[in-house]
């Protein structure tokens, strides 16, 4: 009697036990279709317009594919952005984040993988590879830290390129020689070391290498801001009297030498030509009107591509066919129209374009990523 | 104070060492202190020509480095490195103008007008023709002048150390050179005693050096003390021979003398023995001429009978004395009490003296306690001293007293004999114990008497061991004193002269 109800007992047990193992094997399951979560860590202040403009590129795509996005700004302290991620991975599970994107702006890519890699976290890095010296201490993705899912950076030589190549047509077609009969540039970049400004730089040193007709005067280093290109050019334009062509490695010092020139009675984009890089509001006001002769831009939307990767990567279809450190061209030569469109289509941000049709998951035919920018631009939402 | 007395009188001492190294010191400083001047001219020279130098050398090595930064446009760099050649200690003003206008400036810009300042031209960087801007340097003089006292000050302070040092050096080197053996010399000598002048003077030189000017002092302290050893000799042999001639002499004196209380012993012995029989003859006629009646030979008689008396009384005085002087007389050392010894004296010359209307007062405690002499003699002492008083006073007061004394921790018995008479003078005073003298010839006259009787007390009271004093006004009297140990004596002594009784009388 009383073995026999021992034993209804124990299979009841067992029916209760296996259910609770059903439970346990389905939720994760669960979890996975409620979201991916991705986060941010970015390496700039939460005002940077670039910075911004990046995080709203990649709250986007998140909106796109469905991803718990979250970011959080290192207001370019090098040291906070160890603290966030040490902040990040020290999570419970719940809340912890499925991947991290990082940059290796200040060079703590090596520390930042150590900590969110130690921590069983995945990572993906973006804006910036791994340069030579810390190649040793970091190794390749996939191998030193399994979670380091690859690196995605704009091809940055671009910008210089495009800008400076634009400068140059603009400058025949104005008829803008010296005395000698060629082209006078200058150039002011933004600095000596980082591997943006080096691409950049040397992009336009290519296209000025390119063609006979173009003598670049100087190259001076303004250090990214305005006030100190415009000094420069002060400088500059009365050593170099017959120039007409200014270079300048980003929108702010442009606008700084610019400056300076209609201080001395001139108009540019009349008498004289300057060309930028960024997509900021003034910048692109500044092509409309006819100011500003050449701006390329669109790479802060690398962190948006990266996104995409990572969704991709989430959902079974690896980026590895195509490389895992990858450079790709993403810069857009912005003409007045483009510069239109842009302001047009993406001053409220970018939540009107629909990203899900560029990730592979979603697209099974897509055979390779199309970074550029342009085609933002171009297609229709 | 006469040139003399100064030469005389004792100077300060001050070592030869230190009076040398005090010369060494001066004349080292006064040296150094001409070298030190020159030295700090040329220092100064050469610190101007480096300071110049320097200025250059900044200029110049600046110089590279602006020209990139003029060329790069590097505003703050050139701004940083203009404040850092302003606060190089020897620059006090700084300034660079571009050849396109910009002027930066760092330092104190009073100085800018200095006239020493360097100015130098920025040329392209890598070598192209032409300049970029000027370059402008005022020098900090007071730079120059802080490092030149401070290197002074370094000079002056290694000369004193050299100086001390050299001091130092020389003072050891004269100490044991010079003034240790000069020091043992000295010493030596006035260790010397007459005893060992022959004592020899050793150096402790190191051995095998040569000779030098103390090894001459020391041969010349030699030689002289040779040449002492021989004169002191000499006056040794000189005065040995005066002391043997002398003694030989005082012995035949001795000898001599001897014979004369010999002589006088005997003779006055025999002198005695007559005048004992004419006395004792003389008595018994004067008694016969008394009682038969006849006064006409009473009075020679008695003059026969004084006579012989005082000539018996002069022999016994001179047999005393000679026998004091042959040393053969010995006093028998006793306890006295000297209370009835004075009652006595007063009774006996009590009858002298009041022949000459005198007042004999005897003063002394019974228990005044008993004195260590011969009873003879202080008695014989005693009336002498009282029958003198008896006989220079009249109408006076003769005060024989005992009484006692403490002095040079010895108890004293003292016996004064005290008058109203005549008194003396100091001379007298003087001559007053010597033989055969009284007062003076006069009194002898006068007074009668030997002269003998003083002399013999005080020779009795100082063999018994004490003495005869004596305190007089002329017309006033005297007070004799004699003062003689009292019972706790040296018992020693009075054992010898129990000895000595035994054997003389």
């Amino acid at each position: 009697m009383t073995e026999e109800v021992q034993e209804r007992q124990q299979s009841n047990y067992r029916a209760v036990t296996l259910c609770l193992a059903l439970c346990a094997a389905i939720l994760p399951w669960g979890s996975i279709a409620r979201a991916q979560s991705v986060a941010f860590i970015n390496p700039g202040k939460s005002d940077e317009i670039y910075w911004v403009t990046a995080t709203q590129g990649m709250q986007a795509v998140a909106k796109s594919l469905g991803m718990t996005f979250e970011v959080q700004y290192a207001q370019r302290e090098h040291l906070k952005t160890l603290e966030i991620a040490r902040e990040m991975v020290a999570r419970p599970a719940g809340r912890r984040p499925e991947y991290i994107v990082i940059t290796n702006d200040y060079a703590v890519a090596g520390e930042l993988l150590k900590i969110i890699d130690g921590a069983g976290v995945k990572s993906f890095l973006a804006y910036s590879s791994i340069p030579l010296d810390q190649r040793a201490e970091i190794g390749a993705p996939r191998t030193k830290y399994k979670g380091w899912l690859g690196s995605l950076e704009p091809q940055a030589e671009d910008a210089g390129y495009l800008t400076a190549r634009a400068l140059i047509e603009r400058g025949k077609k104005e008829k803008a020689f010296g005395p000698d009969g060629k082209l006078h540039m200058l150039a002011i970049a933004g600095d000596r070391s980082t591997p943006s400004s080096i691409n950049r730089n040397q992009g336009m040193r290519r296209a000025v290498t390119e063609d006979s007709m173009v003598v670049l005067e100087q190259e001076v280093y303004a250090a990214w801001t305005r006030e100190k290109a415009a000094e420069q050019a002060e400088w500059l334009y009365q050593r170099y009297p017959h120039v007409k062509l200014v270079w300048a490695g980003n929108d702010l010092m442009a606008f700084g030498a610019m400056a300076v020139w209609e201080k001395r009675g001139g108009i540019p984009g009349v008498d004289a030509w300057f060309s930028g890089v960024n997509t900021s509001t003034e910048a692109l006001e500044a092509i409309k009107s006819g100011r500003l002769t050449s701006l390329a831009g669109g790479h802060f939307i690398t962190g948006a591509w990266a996104l995409v990767m990572i969704y991709d990567h989430h959902h079974g279809r690896d980026f590895a066919d195509e490389g895992l450190e990858l450079q790709r061209p993403m810069f857009a030569e912005f003409t007045p129209p483009l510069a239109d469109r842009y302001i047009e289509r993406f001053s409220g941000g970018f939540d009107g374009v629909n990203f899900s049709r560029y990730s592979k998951a979603k697209n099974p035919q897509l055979k390779r990523y199309d970074f550029g920018f342009a085609q933002l631009l171009e297609a229709t939402p | 104070m006469t040139d003399a007395q100064k030469r005389i009188a004792p100077r300060r001492f001050r070592s030869l060492g230190n009076r040398l190294i005090r010369s060494i010191a001066t004349a080292g400083a006064v040296c150094t202190l001409a070298v030190a001047a020159l030295q700090i001219a040329l220092t100064y020279r050469d610190h101007r020509q480096d300071f110049e130098a320097e200025i250059r050398s900044i200029a110049r090595l600046n110089v590279p480095l602006l020209s990139i930064n003029l060329w790069d446009i590097e505003p703050d760099a050139i701004r940083r490195q203009l404040q850092l050649i302003a606060e190089r200690p020897q620059i006090a003003y700084v300034r660079l103008e571009a050849v396109t206008g910009q002027q930066f400036e760092s330092g104190s810009p009073t100085r800018r007008e200095d006239p020493r300042t360097v100015i130098l031209d920025i040329p392209y960087p890598e070598g192209k023709p032409g300049r970029l801007g000027t370059l402008q340097l005022a020098p900090n003089v007071e730079h120059l002048y802080t490092v030149l006292v401070g290197d002074v000050l370094r000079l002056l302070a290694a000369f004193a150390l050299l100086i001390g040092l050299i001091c130092i050096v020389t003072s050891v080197i004269l100490r044991r050179q010079l003034q240790l053996p000069m020091q043992h010399i000295a010493d030596f000598a006035a260790s010397l005693t007459p005893n060992d002048l022959t004592r020899p003077l050793t150096l402790q030189r190191p051995p095998g050096r040569s000779r030098d000017e103390i090894d001459e002092v020391a041969d010349g302290f030699r030689l002289l003390q040779a040449d002492i050893r021989k004169h002191v000799d000499h006056l040794d042999q000189l005065v040995a021979q005066r002391t043997a001639e002398l003694e030989a002499k005082s012995a035949e004196l001795e000898a001599a003398s001897a014979h004369k209380s010999q002589f006088l012993a005997n003779m006055s012995h025999e002198l005695r023995t007559p005048l004992n029989a004419i006395i004792g003859v003389s008595e018994m006629l004067l008694e016969d001429a008394r009682d038969l009646g006849r006064k006409d030979a009473i009075e020679p008689l008695e003059r026969i009978l004084r006579a012989a008396q005082h000539l018996l009384a002069l022999i016994n005085d001179i047999l005393d004395l000679s026998k004091i002087d042959a040393g053969k007389m010995e006093v028998h050392l006793e306890s006295v009490d000297p209370a009835p010894l004075i009652e006595e004296i007063a009774a006996t010359i009590r009858p002298l003296a009041e022949k000459n209307g005198n007042r004999v007062e005897a003063d002394c405690a019974t228990d005044l306690g008993p004195v260590h002499a011969d009873a003879k003699r202080l008695r014989q002492a005693l009336l002498n001293l009282a029958s003198n008083a008896a006989k220079f006073t009249d109408n006076g007061t003769i005060r024989i007293a005992g009484g006692r004394a403490s002095e040079n921790g010895k108890d004293w018995t003292v016996l004064s004999v005290s008058d109203t008479g005549i008194g003396m003078t100091p001379q007298q005073v003087c001559r007053l114990f010597h033989d055969f003298v009284q007062a003076d010839a006069s009194t002898t006259r006068k007074y009668g008497g030997t002269g003998l009787g003083l002399a013999i007390s005080r020779r009795f009271c100082r063999m018994m061991g004490g003495d005869i004093t004596v305190e007089s006004v002329p017309g006033r009297g005297s007070t004799f004193t004699i003062r003689l140990p009292s019972m706790i004596a040296n018992t020693q002594e009075v054992g010898s002269a129990h000895n000595g009784f035994a054997a003389s009388l």
